[in-house]
């Protein structure tokens, strides 16, 4: 029983990295639809992230592309090669692809280098080719010594590794991560996360990566994909996302936020003019296009908003909120102050700066903030 | 590769799934359909013989009989049961691996042997425990005390086997009960005996009905002992009307039987699943504490003790002591010794060519058997396609038609067109769609929960690196499943071995198997002492490769979640 | 197990083109009613003679042999050349399938006149006698039943094994001597009166008379109507049994053997057929099928050493057994109330 050998290059032969695209991908199950009729973009060599929360379609979407779920209707292609089209699909083993699994997913029958070499074998290889290509990635991951074991005798960390040498070992076109560090303690993730980066940039493989993590997402991504209900809300690098998020939910999920409530907005040639309960306030438009009947939101990052005196000068282009602090919480490398502003005393402003605390509870203060870092969102 | 294809992903799936269904239709759906259609059919469509059913005497008979034989064995079983599981589980009493090992034997040793033993030990006149206490308590009589050929006589020959499903049922849910739950009953003032019967037993109620019901239609299927017994039942009655080409009134039997079966095995099963969704046995394994009842210990070990005697040791010690007899008639004499009897089942070109019977048939089903059970299992638990509850459903269907109701169905479908263009009737052939019919839910059942222990990602893995479907099964799934696969298929052929009630109805020539061919001993062809020399051996090779499927058994825990676990 | 008669055929016939036409040879495939330890010894003097047919033997109780064989017509393919069951049962499937080929061996002139079947489908093998046996360490020879009548004395009671009817095909035989043949030839409490007062000594009624005589062997049934080839068998294996000829007389029934119309192996069938009827078969009929021969050139004493000539022998009515069979077994059920 031969499988199918793949198309393209062998493997460990160097190769021209292909792009990914999705077209309108649709994914329902009877009446739930998982996936509206997204588009993904992701460009030759570079890695893309799909973040959102549980239940956002992003796995779906990494298993339509990784061929393990059929389309309900639209395409994925890669370079000139159509993968999905409709109920069409490529299957998996002929889709030239590696990818990770949250669970790691290593087969506890093979030793180490078997698994790794599994691909290697189904895409024709001989013995020889293969025992030498294992040795090769297995040294990359820093698994060489281990390559006689089984999968039962390494710890979450090796077994990680493993899997990330299983993807790998054939050189594919596209390289899956499906929520790989999700089972790791904090330390190991953080490390294994630059591996991965390290890895994926000095073999210029296409990778989509799938995570709920904004750390994961913003530390390894050329481009980030925020989802949510089954739609891409937003999609763009890891500044555009964190510096431009386009709603309150990209501004949440993607790092910290202050979301401002604006009345009376007017939009004037790229700045957005709008009312803090009374306090004028400014914020870039971004691609806002209109003022939306006057009401409108705006996103400030905590660690963009300074803490200065009660009675520190006006300055022209800053935005200022006088309130009086209502806590500060010490978390080692930030301090958190949060502040209720006089504008709206129920509501609390979170401000993050470097130790020590900038004000103490119960202190008069004023936030600024630059207009520029404030951003108005679309919803 | 410049496109997408038409056959991709899910193709290979749908056409094993067209298979599985094409298959379980012709083994499984055909013959139940095939009972059911001809009770109704009578030139035309025709209520005649129900009518017919309903006003025999011998069939009515025959019915109350069955119910009687069963509802007893399922009443004694519990009664019988669960002092040995609690014992078991939960106490010192002796002799407790004894008993675990005892009723292992009981299920999967056939019962016919066991009658055998019975017979042999408490017919009226010549049994050798009615002689016994007649000699000892100085009795006048000539008979008795004890007579096996009647209906209590049967309820006592098939208890064993009745008690070992209860047993099973109960002592898993024993050993992992949270023994907080008596310790609360022990707070409120509650002596360990008193918690037990306030607490433990009510929470024990659905596993210990679960394993009545078991051995309720277990009883119903069996055929052998009754046969030997001489006591009219809805099987026996079965194989006389086709003895007597009476098919109308073999359909009505069947239909009845497999009718009270499926109410039996439904009930069953609604239980489990009811018992289930409120567990009070959390998935945390507690260890068992055991109990010390005092006095009440030496009861239970005694209890213990009579069950080992008389389920096991001393019935086929019998037939140990009788194999080895030259006349019947001379008993325990001395000069009356002889191994010639061995010697004579070794040799006899018949019993030789029974046992390669049985043996090919054991081995083909057993492989055939996981082969369609892992596959249907797949298309069950992997597949999204729409035919899999229709799969799950058909697969199990067997567990409640009897042996005896899928021969007379055999006999229907593979004599008329257009089965009987197939050649079947008559030869092995016959035989082996019986027996796959018979062991098919044991496949699929057992391919299900090995199945679910093995993460989909792992053949998902082996797709992405470049494995089709088909490869992925063979190279990752089936290796991972191979303890749970090997167990299966020792199982399914310790249990297709000793088969009776099929292999009887549908024998022809040269088509004696063990089962048959031992009765047919039996029954005057060798006679006596020869069955016994027959049924020892079998008794031996059921026994040993039960050992081996245990060893095999040991390495998977899904195994020991499957071993006999609700039928 | 399909394979066999091709593979073997197909040799046959490889075999057949070189050596001219020798004789029998390939599988010759017989039904029997009798048991294998019977035929065994007819299997092998008839190897003797014929050494290339391999002859398979497949046994059945004589009325389940009967209903597999019905079966088996029904589906147009009876698996086996030759069957062996009693003249009445043949003459019953004969009637309802003519499925039988008729043939006169060359010995059969020997044969006496009265057990020859006058259609010619079944050729006589030997004569089974029923009579009575007894366990001799449960009832002494004095207290020994001497007649059919002494079995309706209520201090047999629990004590008796019959054959049922409805599973036995030999049973018709002694079923028909006691409702039609003794009240049409002497007094007494015979018919089916006989069977109702039977009835009340509450008898054991059996499958086949292979278990009755284990029970009478093992003391569990110490008195049974039996078949004189179970008593040769008793006999031989040393069992603590005797026998009773009845005063009243025994019937015999003719355990005879016929050939299917479309056996495989016809050439094998007509010898076996002709083998049957030999005096070297015929001598061997006592050890062998346990029953008496019949040839009269043939010398023969029963096992309990009484001559044959001493014995009154009641040939049976196959052609009333053969009609009345259902009949026959719903008036026996009545009488036994069920």
């Amino acid at each position: 029983m031969t499988d199918h050998a793949a198309p393209g290059p062998r493997p460990g032969s160097p190769r021209q990295a292909q792009d990914l695209r999705l077209s309108d991908v649709r994914k329902s199950y009877g009446a739930f639809t998982a996936v509206h009729g997204i588009d993904i973009d992701v460009a030759a060599g570079s890695l893309v992230s799909l973040i959102g929360p549980s239940g956002c379609g992003k796995t779906t979407t990494l298993r339509m592309i990784a061929g393990l779920e059929p389309l309900s209707s639209g395409r994925i292609t890669s370079g000139a090669v159509v993968l999905s089209d409709g109920a069409l699909s490529v299957p998996p083993e002929r889709r030239d692809m590696g990818m990770v699994f949250q669970t790691y997913a290593l087969w506890p029958h093979l030793r180490v280098a078997d698994n790794v070499g599994y691909g290697l074998r189904r895409r024709g290889m001989n013995r020889t080719e293969v025992a030498e290509r294992v040795r090769q990635v297995l040294a990359i991951v820093g698994m060489d010594h281990l390559a006689d074991r089984y999968p039962g005798q390494l710890s979450g960390g090796q077994q990680q590794r493993v899997a990330l040498a299983r993807a790998v070992a054939s050189q594919p076109r596209i390289l899956l991560f499906d929520e790989p560090l999700s089972n790791l303690d904090a330390v190991l993730r953080e490390q294994m996360r630059f591996e991965i980066r390290r890895l994926q940039q000095e073999l210029g493989i296409t990778s989509v990566y799938v995570t709920h993590s904004q750390d994961e997402a913003l530390a390894l991504s050329d481009r980030i994909v925020v989802m949510e209900s089954g739609r891409v809300v937003q999609s763009g690098t890891p500044t555009e996302i964190y510096d431009r998020p386009r709603n309150a939910f990209v501004a949440g999920f993607i790092g910290l936020s202050n979301i401002l409530d604006l009345s009376s907005a007017s939009l004037n040639g790229g700045v957005l003019t709008g009312s803090y309960h009374g306090t004028p306030v400014m914020a870039a438009a971004g691609a806002l296009d209109r003022a939306g009947g006057g009401m409108r939101r705006i996103s400030v990052r905590p660690t963009d908003i300074r803490i200065a005196g009660p009675d520190a000068p006006a300055k022209t282009g800053v935005n200022r909120l006088p309130g009086t602090v209502a806590s500060t919480v010490f978390t080692g490398g930030l301090v958190d102050t949060f502040v209720a502003p006089d504008a709206d005393p129920h509501a609390l402003i979170r401000v993050q700066s470097a130790p020590p605390a900038p004000a103490g509870q119960g202190m008069r203060v004023t936030l600024e903030f630059d207009p520029a870092r404030s951003v108005a969102l679309e919803d | 590769m410049t496109g997408a294809r038409g056959i991709g992903a899910g193709g290979w799936s749908r056409a094993v799934a067209a298979t599985m269904a094409a298959l379980l239709a012709v083994l499984i759906v055909a013959p139940v359909g095939a009972i059911f259609l001809s009770s109704f059919y009578d030139g035309g469509p025709s209520l005649s013989a129900y009518a017919d059913f309903l006003t025999d005497r011998r069939m009515l008979a025959a019915t109350l009989n069955s119910l009687a034989v069963a509802t007893g064995i399922a009443a004694l079983s519990v009664l019988v049961g669960v002092p040995l599981a609690f014992g078991v589980a939960r106490t010192r009493m002796w002799f407790r691996g004894l008993v675990s090992a005892a009723m292992i034997l009981s299920l999967i040793s056939p019962e016919f042997l066991l009658a055998m033993g019975y017979i042999l030990m408490a017919g009226p006149n010549a049994g050798y425990a009615n002689q016994a206490l007649r000699a000892v308590f100085d009795l006048s009589a000539t008979s008795g005390p004890f007579d096996i050929f009647s209906l209590w006589g049967l309820i006592f020959t098939a208890l064993p086997n009745g008690v070992a499903f209860v047993f099973l049922a109960l002592v898993p849910a024993l050993a992992n009960m949270d023994p907080a739950l008596e310790d609360a009953a022990r707070l409120k003032g509650a002596s360990p005996l008193r918690a037990v019967i306030d607490v433990t037993l009510p929470l024990m109620r659905p596993a210990i009905l679960a394993g009545a019901l078991l051995a309720f239609a277990t009883s119903l299927a069996m055929y052998g002992a009754p046969e030997m017994l001489g006591i009219d039942v809805l099987t026996v009655a079965i194989r006389e009307a086709l003895l007597g080409l009476e098919f109308s009134t073999a359909s009505v039997a069947s239909v009845t039987l497999v009718a009270l079966s499926a109410l039996a095995l439904g009930l069953q099963r609604a239980l489990l699943r009811h018992g289930d969704r409120y567990r009070v046995l959390g998935g945390k394994a507690f260890a068992a504490r055991r109990l010390d009842l005092g006095a009440a210990t030496h009861l239970l070990s005694a209890l213990a003790f009579l069950y080992v005697m008389v389920a096991l040791i001393l019935p086929y010690g019998t037939m140990i002591a009788v194999s080895a007899m030259k006349s019947i008639g001379n008993g325990f004499s001395a000069g009356n010794w002889t191994l010639q009897n061995f010697v004579v089942v070794l040799g006899d070109p018949s019993i030789r060519q029974a046992v390669w019977l049985s043996f090919w048939l054991a081995a083909v089903t057993a492989t055939v058997v996981i082969v369609i059970g892992v596959l249907t299992a797949y298309v069950i638990l992997r597949t999204r396609l729409r035919a899999r509850s229709l799969l799950d459903y058909a697969s199990i269907l067997p567990l409640a038609v009897p042996g005896t109701a899928i021969g007379f169905a055999l006999i229907v479908i593979y004599l008329n067109w257009p089965g009987n263009l197939t050649g079947f009737y008559g030869t092995a052939m016959i035989l082996l769609v019986a027996y796959l019919a018979r062991f098919i839910p044991i496949g699929v059942r057992n391919g299900q929960s090995g199945l679910l222990q093995i993460a989909p990602e792992l053949e998902e893995a082996a797709r992405v690196s470049g494995s089709t479907e088909f490869g992925a099964l063979m190279r990752i799934t089936i290796p991972l499943m191979l303890p749970m696969l090997v167990y299966t298929w020792l199982l399914v052929f310790i249990l297709a071995i000793p088969e009776l009630s099929a292999s009887i109805i549908l024998r022809g020539f040269g088509t004696q198997t063990v089962a048959t061919s031992l009765l047919s001993v039996w029954n005057g062809n060798g006679g006596l002492a020869v069955a016994c020399a027959y049924g020892v051996c079998i008794f031996a090779v059921v026994s040993a490769l039960f050992l081996l499927a245990a060893l095999v058994g040991r390495r998977s825990p899904a195994i020991r979640k499957s071993i006999f676990g609700g039928g | 197990m399909t394979m066999t008669r091709p593979v073997a055929l197909a040799i046959a016939g490889a075999l057949m083109a070189t050596q001219a036409a020798q004789a029998q040879d390939g599988a010759l495939r017989i039904y029997s009613a009798y048991p294998d330890e019977h035929m065994q010894a007819l299997i092998e003097g008839f190897g003797k003679a014929h050494p290339d047919v391999d002859v398979q033997v497949s046994v059945q109780p004589g009325e389940q042999l009967l209903s597999t064989l019905e079966l088996e017509l029904r589906a147009g393919r009876p698996q086996a050349d030759l069957v062996g069951l009693n003249q009445a049962s043949i003459a019953a499937l004969q009637q309802a399938h003519q499925a039988f080929a008729t043939y006169a061996p060359a010995e059969l002139d020997a044969v006496r006149s009265e057990v020859r079947d006058p259609s010619g489908t079944s050729v006589p093998a030997c004569v089974n006698l029923y009579l009575l046996q007894y366990n001799t360490n449960a009832i002494s020879e004095e207290d020994r039943p001497s007649s059919w009548n002494d079995l309706l004395d209520p201090r047999w009671k629990s004590q008796i094994a019959l054959a049922d009817p409805a599973s036995s095909q030999s049973v018709h035989s002694f079923i028909w001597f006691i409702s039609e043949y003794l009240p049409s030839q002497q007094d007494g409490s015979f018919g089916w009166e006989y069977f109702e007062k039977l009835a009340q000594n509450d008898p054991r009624l059996e499958r086949s008379h292979g278990t009755i005589r284990d029970m009478t062997a093992s003391g569990e049934r110490p008195l049974a109507v039996q078949l004189l080839a179970n008593g040769q068998t008793s006999a031989n294996r040393g069992d603590p049994t005797s026998l009773v000829w009845p005063e009243e007389g025994s019937p015999g029934e003719i355990s005879s053997f016929a050939m299917f119309e479309n056996a495989a192996n016809p050439e094998a069938a007509r010898a076996w057929l002709d083998f049957i009827v030999s005096a070297e078969a015929q001598a061997m009929m006592p050890a062998a099928l346990g029953c008496a021969p019949v040839r009269n050139d043939v010398d023969y004493r029963f096992p309990d050493g009484t001559a044959v000539g001493d014995v009154t022998i009641v040939p049976v009515d196959a052609d009333f057994i053969a009609a009345e069979r259902d009949s026959q077994i719903d008036r026996f059920n009545a009488a036994f109330g069920r």
